[in-house]
């Protein structure tokens, strides 16, 4: 029968331990904190005077439960323009392996966002407090943009036939000096997986 | 709803004269599939990484019982009947439609290798909120030569 798969988010506890999973079901946002869903924009990631400015980054996995022989291949993507006004050089990124799966392995690989709160989250390439997953990679982050229905980024090349989490997509937002002020419009961004 | 109801099902027709549908047509009860319908990546050994563990392929993957000794000789998907989808929903809790669309079945040789399997898509959206299960492709086909993608309706889209 076809599985049960709920997208979550997991959040907050410490590395190689998210203090919890939680399911999307209502609007997920990039912020300036570790947080699930929250009601209101207390957290919005602000413009630099100079530079970049970043989210936290988020950690987006698919939750498989129920009946199934086999799911694999699992794909993420955009609709191939990101239109939110990021200003200069900015731009929703995920974090990217120079080979293999893309997504981060969970809980082993997770890695607690970290930053100043309501100021900027830290950059996954950064050295010292970058994703630990992807930091030393070549090029550690791409921008979703380029993540498209006929290219999508593989995140999960192996196989589930329990229920289990998949790899996780990780996903951040770079603002730069001219990017324009306000919530942004609504993106969708889609998962693929093969099943049977 | 966290799926999205299938509205196609498989049917395995065998050089014996015998067949296996993935719903039993009395029961409304579900057989599973050949997992080798499904191409898993394999490394350079021939191991699967399978449920986080590195695995030679059949002995991840044994062959299921009711495929034991049989040659596959027709596969496709095929529509649920009324009847059909209310014994799946009566069996196992689960919605499927039916619908009047065609079937579509392919003849394999003896040394095929039948690819048969869903591909799903959820859709994660940013600001409206939540997440939607997108339309299922049914993939159905012979490794190495031509693969169909067959939309919800039964209508071959690639």
């Amino acid at each position: 029968m076809v599985a049960t798969v709920n997208v979550q988010q997991a959040v907050g506890g410490s590395d190689g331990s998210p203090a919890s999973y939680n399911n999307v079901t209502a609007s997920t946002r990039l912020q300036t904190k570790d947080q699930f869903a929250p009601a209101d924009m207390s957290y919005p990631i602000p413009i630099p005077t100079s530079g970049f400015k970043y989210s936290y980054w988020i950690h987006v996995c698919l939750d498989l439960s129920g009946t199934f022989t086999k799911i694999n291949n699992v794909r993420f993507y955009s609709d191939g323009s990101i239109g939110w006004n990021f200003g200069t050089n900015g731009e929703l990124r995920r974090g990217n392996r120079d080979s293999g799966d893309h997504g981060c392995l969970m809980p082993s690989e997770y890695d607690v966002a970290t930053g100043t709160e309501a100021d900027t989250g830290d950059a996954i390439e950064d050295e010292t407090n970058g994703h630990g997953y992807y930091n030393t990679q070549t090029t550690p982050t791409a921008n979703v943009a380029s993540d498209t229905e006929a290219s999508p980024a593989l995140i999960d090349s192996t196989d589930h036939t329990a229920a289990e989490k998949t790899k996780a997509v990780v996903l951040q937002c770079r603002v730069a000096n001219d990017a324009v002020q306000g919530e942004q419009s609504d993106e969708t961004l889609s998962f693929k997986y093969d099943e049977i | 709803m966290q799926y999205r109801p299938l509205t196609l099902f498989w049917i395995a027709e065998f050089s014996d004269g015998t067949a296996l549908s993935q719903f039993d047509p009395e029961t409304g009860e579900e057989v599973k599939g050949h997992p080798d319908w499904l191409p898993s990546k394999t490394d350079e050994n021939g191991n699967i990484e399978k449920d986080g563990k590195k695995l030679p392929y059949r002995e991840a993957y044994p062959i299921p019982q009711h495929f034991r000794n049989k040659t596959v000789k027709r596969l496709g998907w095929y529509p649920f009947s009324f009847s059909l989808a209310k014994r799946v929903y009566e069996a196992t809790g689960k919605t499927v439609f039916p619908s009047a669309s065609e079937p579509i079945a392919i003849n394999l040789s003896p040394d095929d290798r039948p690819v048969c399997y869903r591909s799903h898509e959820i859709k994660l959206h940013t600001r409206s909120g939540g997440v939607e299960y997108a339309e299922t492709v049914y993939v159905l086909g012979v490794k190495g030569k031509r693969v169909l993608h067959i939309d919800e309706n039964g209508e071959v889209i690639d």
